[in-house]
């Protein structure tokens, strides 16, 4: 059997056969998915590139899910909540973004095969002349002041740091199709800066065929998800979430299993992993994505409609406008990916049914119900008064659903004609009259 | 795209990412009907497939290396 994805000089497969002393620590250049790290690693230590690869990309997979839940706002009750994995889950996280960490700062202080010096050492080069230290606390200084600066501007907020991710990879994406081209046309697309000495390989590279599977792979798994969505907004069919991502999965899967035996698509393995989360996620949203993205919400002076709907986005119901009244509502609310608040009069009638793909639901004093796919069907009578009977319809897909009451005020029990002991009134926030004492 | 020899690693992994792939998109099931108990040991089997396709791969080439050299 033969080994696609590693090495073939005719150097490294001598390295091979016989024992020879440990490689210095170089980025690849080539058989690499982002900054060729993983590979370097792989070369240093004379261990198989999967090792480092996959513990990398399970690295990134835990941050990157950590970024998306603080992007989406979803507390630690949303998700599976078990008191005893607290010590795994924070080792998990703890060890992710050390691993993340690492990785970058192997990018940038370690330099590539073809390169003599690191992206950091080429920096230094081009800063005005000074000695090592110097030079370093000057470029700390930058970074720490830009830091600092940022966090003045707000700039550290999830949604920036995302935009900038994404801008990121598309950068990295365009400046490695130009080296790779580059290397394929015979000499590097970053040449070494004047005085510095470049690393020279000292056996040529045997020339490898480049297969066109990957890219022809994900790109009809692109235009199958496109031509999906379009058709779904054309009328053609209903579809639930899941299925885009699915469908992109089973797609990236075939692909590999054709590279098996002709072309080569291995690195198909990076985006289709990034998908199962995705896809299992995405599993657990059965509301209707309409509404659009953004916060919902309804306070006491505000008409109430009988539907809300949001995608991305929280709604916030305070239905205190039907207090003292018998106006019988039904309200629908549905948020894909948020939570749902919704305060009730204290003299309302309640009917609630709250279903969650992953989150909490909460219905006044009843047991709280967490994990994935939550349902809930109650009732909750008023303690004061005989109001209104409200029934709510509540349903998100990753999220939180919450129905509380508000308590009465001194003139609504006045109104009402009830009277409360003192400590019945303390529990309410209510001051006993001076009268009464 | 030119034919090479049968690469059992992007066989498995891609038969799996298919198969999951497949799973959620025909009928209407949910992480959840997946249950904890399949979540985890599957990735572990494949891991563990993995795991020994290239360690029988490496003893096989070993044991060719000494072969060719005796």
């Amino acid at each position: 059997m033969r080994r696609m994805d590693e090495d073939r000089t005719p150097a490294r497969l001598e390295q091979r056969a016989e024992p020879t002393p440990r490689r210095r620590l170089r980025r690849r250049v080539h058989d690499r998915v982002v900054a060729g790290v993983c590979g370097g690693l792989a070369d240093h230590f004379g261990v198989s590139m999967l090792v480092p690869r996959v513990a990398f990309a399970a690295a990134a997979i835990v941050v990157a899910l950590l970024f998306l839940r603080a992007w989406l706002g979803f507390g630690p009750s949303a998700i599976y909540y078990d008191p005893r994995l607290d010590g795994l889950r924070m080792l998990t996280v703890t060890a992710s973004a050390i691993a993340v960490l690492v990785y970058l700062a192997l990018w940038v202080f370690v330099p590539a095969e073809n390169q003599g010096t690191s992206a950091a050492g080429r920096l230094r080069h081009r800063l005005p002349p000074a000695s090592g230290l110097r030079a370093w606390l000057g470029m700390l200084s930058l970074v720490g002041g830009g830091s600092v600066f940022g966090a003045q501007l707000g700039l550290w907020s999830v949604d920036v740091v995302w935009a900038f991710l994404l801008i990121g990879i598309g950068v990295l994406l365009f400046r490695r199709d130009a080296e790779r081209r580059a290397l394929d046309g015979g000499r590097s697309a970053v040449q070494p800066e004047a005085g510095v000495p470049a690393w020279e390989p000292s056996t040529p590279e045997l020339p490898r065929e480049r297969s066109p599977l990957g890219w022809l792979v994900l790109g009809v798994a692109l235009l199958v998800v496109s031509g999906t969505a379009i058709l779904q907004n054309l009328g053609a069919f209903e579809l639930r979430l899941v299925r885009y991502p699915a469908l992109a999965l089973t797609v990236l899967g075939a692909g590999m299993v054709v590279g098996a035996w002709a072309g080569r698509a291995r690195w198909l393995m990076l985006p289709a992993l990034l998908l199962v989360p995705v896809v299992l996620l995405a599993s657990l949203v059965r509301v209707p994505l309409v509404g659009g993205v953004g916060d919902r919400r309804v306070d006491p002076g505000s008409d109430i409609l009988p539907e809300y709907r949001t995608v991305l986005g929280s709604i916030y119901l305070d239905l205190d406008a039907l207090r003292l009244t018998d106006m019988d509502r039904t309200i629908r609310a549905s948020a894909a990916f948020g939570t749902i608040n919704v305060v009730v009069p204290f003299d309302a009638h309640v009917r609630a049914t709250g279903r969650a793909g992953l989150g909490t639901v909460q219905v006044g004093p009843h047991p709280l119900e967490t994990g994935a796919e939550v349902e809930l069907d109650t009732t909750w009578e008023p303690r004061f008064g005989d109001g209104a009977t409200i029934t709510l319809d509540l349903a998100t897909g990753i999220g939180d659903i919450w129905v509380y009451r508000r308590d009465p005020t001194r003139r609504d029990l006045r109104e009402l004609g009830i009277k409360l002991s003192d400590r019945e009134l303390r529990e309410l926030g209510i001051r006993p009259p001076r009268s009464d004492r | 795209m030119t034919r090479h020899p049968f690469d059992p690693f992007s066989f498995v992994l891609g038969f799996m990412f298919a198969l999951l792939g497949l799973y959620f998109l025909v009928g209407d099931r949910t992480a959840a009907d997946l249950g904890v108990g399949w979540i985890w040991p599957v990735p572990v089997l494949v891991v563990g497939l993995l795991a020994t396709l290239y360690g029988a791969r490496a003893l096989r080439r070993s044991r060719e290396r000494e072969e060719s050299s005796s």
